[in-house]
C-alpha cells in the first residue's frame, strides 16, 4: 500500500530519484515490488526494517543490479542505460566494512576521487580537504587497518564524497558506532546536506537517525514503499486533534459525534477527526454544551513509527506474496 | 565599519584562505583515465609500494634473482673479454620456478585482499565495470612479470652487442634471438600471470590462491613428466601429456623457437604454442566469469 501525501512543489528535472514500478526479484524472492516515488533534493531517509529491499535499491540506483521491470533515474541518468555516467555524480558509502586494511587513508580517498574521474593533482588536495571535513585531517597518513569502527565510517564518507557527488547514497551509515560517534556521524550528514548542500539518501533501520537529519523519508516495507513525503507533512498530516479535558471527556466526544466528528475517547482525551480548521470551532462549541472544561487541545503530531504501523502489510501477507520477511521489529 | 579597521597595502593583499571542504566544477576524466589509476595503483601494490616493508621482500627479492644470471653473464663476458654463446635457454630453464612464484605471489595479492575486505563493493560503484577492473589486475600482473621474463634478457642481448667488436653487426647477425627473446618473455609473462589470475580469482584466501597456483603448476609439472617420459610407462600417444605439463609448457615453446634443445619437444613444437594460448585464453574466460559472479 502506497501512501502519496503530498506531492513536492518541484519540477521533474529537479528530482534526485525518480522510479516507476520498479521492481527485483532474487529467484522466487521479491525484493523490490513496484517501487514508484520521488526524491526531492536534501537529505532522504530510506527507512525500513531489514529486509525490507533497501540495499537492493541502492544497488538499482548505482546501477550494480538490473532491475527485473520499472525504470528509475538518478541525477538525470538513467540506471539501466547509464550506469556509468551515473556513478561519476554519485558517492556510495556501503553497510559494510569496505575499506583495504592496509592502505593510507589519504591514498585511498585518493584513488577513489581518482577512479570518480578526478585528475590526479585535484584528487590529491581534495583527498586532504575531505578528511579534513569529516574530522580526520591528523591521521590521513595513517594505515586504515589501525583505525577505530569511526573513524573507518569516516573514511567510507570520505571517500563517497571526495568527488563532489551530486548525490550520496549512505547505507546504514550509523552502523557500530556508539553513541557519541552515531552523533557526531550524523551531525556531518546534516552538514553536508545542509551547508554543502550535497542530496543525501541515507539508508536506516533506525527511525530515530532519520528523525534528525532527513526532510524527506520514503518507508520501505517487504520490498513496498509504504509511506513517502516531506518528513513535515507526514508527520503533520494527521487527520486528528488530540483533546485533553479536566473530568470524563464522554460527555464533549458524545458532543461532537452529535456534530458529525469521528471521535476516539479514552478517559479524559479524545482524538477527533480533522478535516478542516472548522473542527477547532466545534470543539469550542462542544464543550460549551457539555460544560466540559478543556485542558489542551492540539493537532496530533506523528512519529515515524506511527506512519510506519499505519502503513504496513501484514507480516503474513507479506510473506504469502512471496516477500522477504519484513521484521518490524528489528526496526528501532 | 569593518573596512575603516583595515587600512592601507595590507588591505589589498587580505585573503581568507578557506581549507575546508569545497565544490568541484573542474574538468572530469574519463574511463581511459579510471582504467590507468586501476593499473598503476595495482602495478605499485604488486611490488609493496606504499606499503609496508614485508610487502617488499618478496617481489623485489625475485626481482633481484631474475636479474642475476643476466649480470652475472655479462660480467663474466667483461672479464672474459668475448662473447659467450647465446645463453637463453638455460637461464630461462633455471628461473622459470621465479617466475611461477612471482606470479602465484603477486596475483594473491592484487585479486585476494580486495575481495576479501570487500573493497569491490567501492570499486564497482565507481564509474568502471567489472572487467575494467579485471583487466587493469592482469595487465598490471603481466606488466610486473615481464620485468622478470622480458627486461633481464633483453639488457643481456644489448649488453653482448655492446661487448662485441661491432654493436651492429652482432645486432643484425643475432635478430633472431631478440626476437625469440621478446616472445617467450612475453609468452611467459602472460601464460604465469594469467594462470595465477584464474585460480586467484576462486578463493579470497591469499594463502590458498598461491599454494593452489604452486600446487597446480607442480603437480602438473609431475604428471605431465610421468605419463610422457617415463620408460617403464609407454603407450601410443603417450608424448601428448607433455601438454599438461604446465611449468614446462612455455619453456617447450621457447625450445622450439630458439632450436637448441630438440630433446626437449616431444611433440611438433607448435602444438605447445597452440596449447599455451589456450591455457592463456582459457584463464582470462575463467577470471572474467568469476568476476561476473562475484558478489560485491
Amino acid at each position: 500500500m502506497s501512501t502519496m501525501l503530498q506531492e513536492p512543489q518541484i519540477t521533474q528535472d529537479h528530482l534526485v530519484v525518480q522510479t516507476k514500478d520498479l521492481s527485483k526479484r532474487y529467484g522466487k524472492i521479491v525484493a523490490l515490488d513496484r517501487a514508484t516515488f520521488s526524491i526531492v533534493p536534501g537529505c532522504t531517509g530510506l527507512l525500513g526494517p531489514n529486509g525490507a529491499g533497501k540495499s537492493t535499491l541502492i544497488k538499482l540506483l548505482l546501477g550494480l543490479l538490473t532491475p527485473d521491470q520499472g525504470e528509475a533515474t538518478i541525477a538525470g541518468c538513467d540506471v539501466r542505460t547509464q550506469p556509468l555516467a551515473l556513478r561519476k555524480l554519485v558517492g556510495y558509502m556501503p553497510e559494510h566494512d569496505c575499506l583495504p586494511s592496509d592502505w593510507l587513508a589519504q591514498d585511498f580517498v585518493r584513488y577513489m576521487g581518482e577512479l570518480h574521474g578526478l585528475p590526479t593533482r585535484t584528487a590529491i588536495q581534495r583527498a586532504s580537504d575531505t578528511l579534513y571535513h569529516v574530522g580526520l585531517g591528523e591521521e590521513r597518513y595513517r594505515a586504515i587497518g589501525g583505525f577505530s569502527t569511526g573513524m573507518k565510517q569516516r573514511v567510507k564518507l570520505a571517500q563517497a564524497l571526495v568527488h563532489d557527488p551530486h548525490a550520496m547514497l549512505l547505507d546504514e551509515p550509523t552502523n557500530g558506532l556508539d553513541p557519541a560517534g552515531r552523533d557526531e556521524m550524523l551531525a556531518l550528514i546534516g552538514r553536508i546536506t545542509h551547508e554543502m548542500g550535497i542530496n543525501v539518501i541515507l539508508s536506516s533501520h533506525l527511525l530515530i537517525d532519520i528523525e534528525r537529519v532527513a526532510d524527506s523519508v520514503v518507508i520501505l516495507n517487504a520490498g513496498r514503499i509504504l509511506a513517502q513525503g516531506t518528513l513535515r507533512d507526514l508527520m503533520q498530516a494527521t487527520p486528528a486533534v488530540t483533546v485533553r479535558t479536566r473530568t470524563s471527556a464522554a460527555p464533549l466526544a458524545e458532543a461532537l459525534r452529535k456534530r458529525g466528528y469521528a471521535v476516539e475517547a479514552e478517559r479524559d482525551e479524545l482524538q477527533v477527526e480533522y478535516r478542516s480548521e472548522e473542527v477547532y470551532d466545534a470543539i469550542r462549541d462542544a464543550a460549551v454544551e457539555a460544560k466540559a472544561a478543556v485542558v489542551y487541545l492540539k493537532r496530533r503530531v506523528l512519529s515515524l513509527e506511527d506512519i510506519y504501523l499505519a502503513g504496513e502489510s501484514t507480516p503474513a501477507q507479506a510473506q504469502q506474496d512471496g516477500h522477504l520477511s519484513g521484521r518490524p521489529e528489528g526496526m528501532l | 565599519m569593518i573596512e575603516n579597521t583595515v587600512t592601507g597595502a595590507a588591505s589589498t593583499n587580505a585573503r581568507i584562505i578557506d581549507r575546508g571542504y569545497q565544490h568541484y566544477d573542474g574538468e572530469r576524466l574519463g574511463l581511459a583515465h579510471s582504467e590507468w589509476v586501476m593499473l598503476w595503483a595495482a602495478l605499485k601494490r604488486g611490488v609493496g609500494l606504499r606499503r609496508s616493508f614485508r610487502h617488499k621482500i618478496m617481489p623485489w627479492l625475485l626481482i633481484a634473482v631474475a636479474f642475476l644470471p643476466p649480470v652475472v653473464i655479462l660480467g663474466i663476458q667483461v672479464i672474459l673479454g668475448r662473447v659467450l654463446p647465446s645463453p637463453y635457454t638455460r637461464v630461462y630453464t633455471r628461473l622459470v620456478f621465479v617466475f611461477v612464484l612471482f606470479a602465484g605471489l603477486v596475483a594473491s595479492d592484487l585479486l585476494c585482499a580486495d575481495r576479501r575486505e570487500r573493497v569491490i563493493s567501492l570499486y564497482f560503484s565507481a564509474p568502471i565495470t567489472r572487467l575494467h577492473y579485471v583487466i587493469s589486475q592482469v595487465i598490471s600482473l603481466v606488466t610486473l612479470l615481464l620485468l622478470l621474463t622480458l627486461v633481464p634478457y633483453v639488457m643481456l642481448f644489448f649488453g653482448q652487442a655492446l661487448l662485441a667488436p661491432e654493436f651492429g653487426t652482432f645486432v643484425s647477425d643475432n635478430l633472431s634471438d631478440l626476437r625469440n627473446v621478446l616472445i617467450t618473455g612475453v609468452l611467459l609473462a602472460f601464460f604465469f600471470g594469467t594462470l595465477a589470475m584464474a585460480v586467484a580469482s576462486f578463493t579470497d584466501r591469499r594463502a590458498y590462491a598461491t599454494g593452489g597456483f604452486l600446487g597446480l603448476v607442480l603437480v602438473s609439472s609431475i604428471a605431465g613428466g610421468i605419463l610422457s617420459g617415463s620408460e617403464r610407462i609407454q603407450f601410443n600417444g603417450h608424448e601428448w601429456f607433455s601438454l599438461i605439463d604446465l611449468m614446462s609448457l612455455p619453456l617447450r615453446v621457447m625450445s622450439w623457437l630458439f632450436g637448441d634443445e630438440p630433446r626437449a619437444l616431444l611433440v611438433d613444437g607448435a602444438n605447445y604454442l597452440w596449447a599455451s594460448l589456450a591455457v592463456i585464453v582459457l584463464s582470462l574466460a575463467l577470471v572474467a566469469w568469476r568476476y561476473a559472479k562475484v558478489s560485491d
